[in-house]
């Protein structure tokens, strides 16, 4: 097997990318906004460019999501078939973003990374 | 024991107290658009609010002061922000001025549009959201009840 997880370095942004069969993970941490965006972005598109089946993001350890981060999703969204890409998230900070814009029509949430992929059982 | 101003029965008078953020002319970058973003949360929590509260402060203030950066001044030159927080009575303020040009965003048509949600978060974020728009500038002003 080739090593499927990679570490991808950011000033305050971290973001490792891991494939669970045809579905791509992005674990972030830290705080998404206009200076950090950039940086999501060029993450987001490397992993698009590997035309992943499902894009899952998980954003469980971000601690500020503003509409740039939005608007990156919002992009990849495009990319992709209706529901695929799809977010991890279980606090207020991460999930609000999602529902008061209504990008949740589009992007759904989901609370845990199993649930996203469809592979828990719960 | 704080000073109640001779406004017996209201213990909780003490977040009079609480000193006002002012910044004033912060040249509008990312960097210190995030800076000041964590100097209003800082703020926020100093004066009482729990975390999802001063969660919604830093959100809301920051999507106003991103607006001022993304779209105040078109000219590329450098925009300068003037960012308050107090304690007003029963509500905290944040004011956010700018002395460029607020534009509306541009509708997207398409089902889901890439830009224009900054707004809709500031809104969603505060209990009260009013933006004046003047030759001057802007200014947006951002409430929340304390109860």
């Amino acid at each position: 097997m080739t090593p499927s997880s990679s570490e991808l370095p950011a000033s305050e942004l971290h973001v490792t990318c891991e494939w669970r069969e045809k579905a791509a993970v992005l674990s972030v941490s830290g705080e998404i906004d206009l200076l950090s965006a950039p940086e999501f972005e060029d993450v987001v598109a490397g992993a698009l460019a590997r035309e992943p089946a499902v894009l899952v993001v998980d954003l469980r350890k971000v601690t500020f999501l503003c509409s740039a981060g939005l608007q990156v999703l919002a992009s990849a969204h495009r990319r992709l078939a209706d529901g695929q890409v799809r977010v991890v998230s279980d606090a207020t900070v991460t999930t609000r973003p999602f529902t008061s814009t209504g990008l949740d029509a589009w992007i759904k949430v989901f609370p845990t990374l199993e649930m996203a992929l469809g592979t828990g059982s719960s | 024991m704080p000073e109640s101003a001779g406004s017996p029965g209201e213990a909780d008078q003490v977040r009079l107290a609480v000193t006002p953020l002012q910044c004033r002319g912060i040249l509008a970058t990312p960097e210190s658009l995030r800076k000041l973003r964590h100097q209003l949360t800082a703020w926020a929590l100093s004066a009482g609010l729990r975390r999802e509260q001063a969660q919604d402060v830093a959100l809301a203030g920051y999507e106003a002061l991103a607006n001022v950066a993304d779209h105040a001044y078109p000219d590329g030159a450098g925009g300068v922000v003037d960012v308050e927080a107090a304690v007003r009575g029963n509500r905290i303020e944040v004011v956010v001025t700018d002395h460029g040009e607020w534009r509306q965003p541009v509708l997207d048509p398409r089902p889901v549009a890439l830009r224009g949600r900054g707004l809709l978060l500031l809104r969603a974020s505060a209990d009260h959201a009013d933006i004046t728009t003047g030759d001057a500038g802007t200014v947006v002003t951002l409430g929340w009840d304390l109860v």
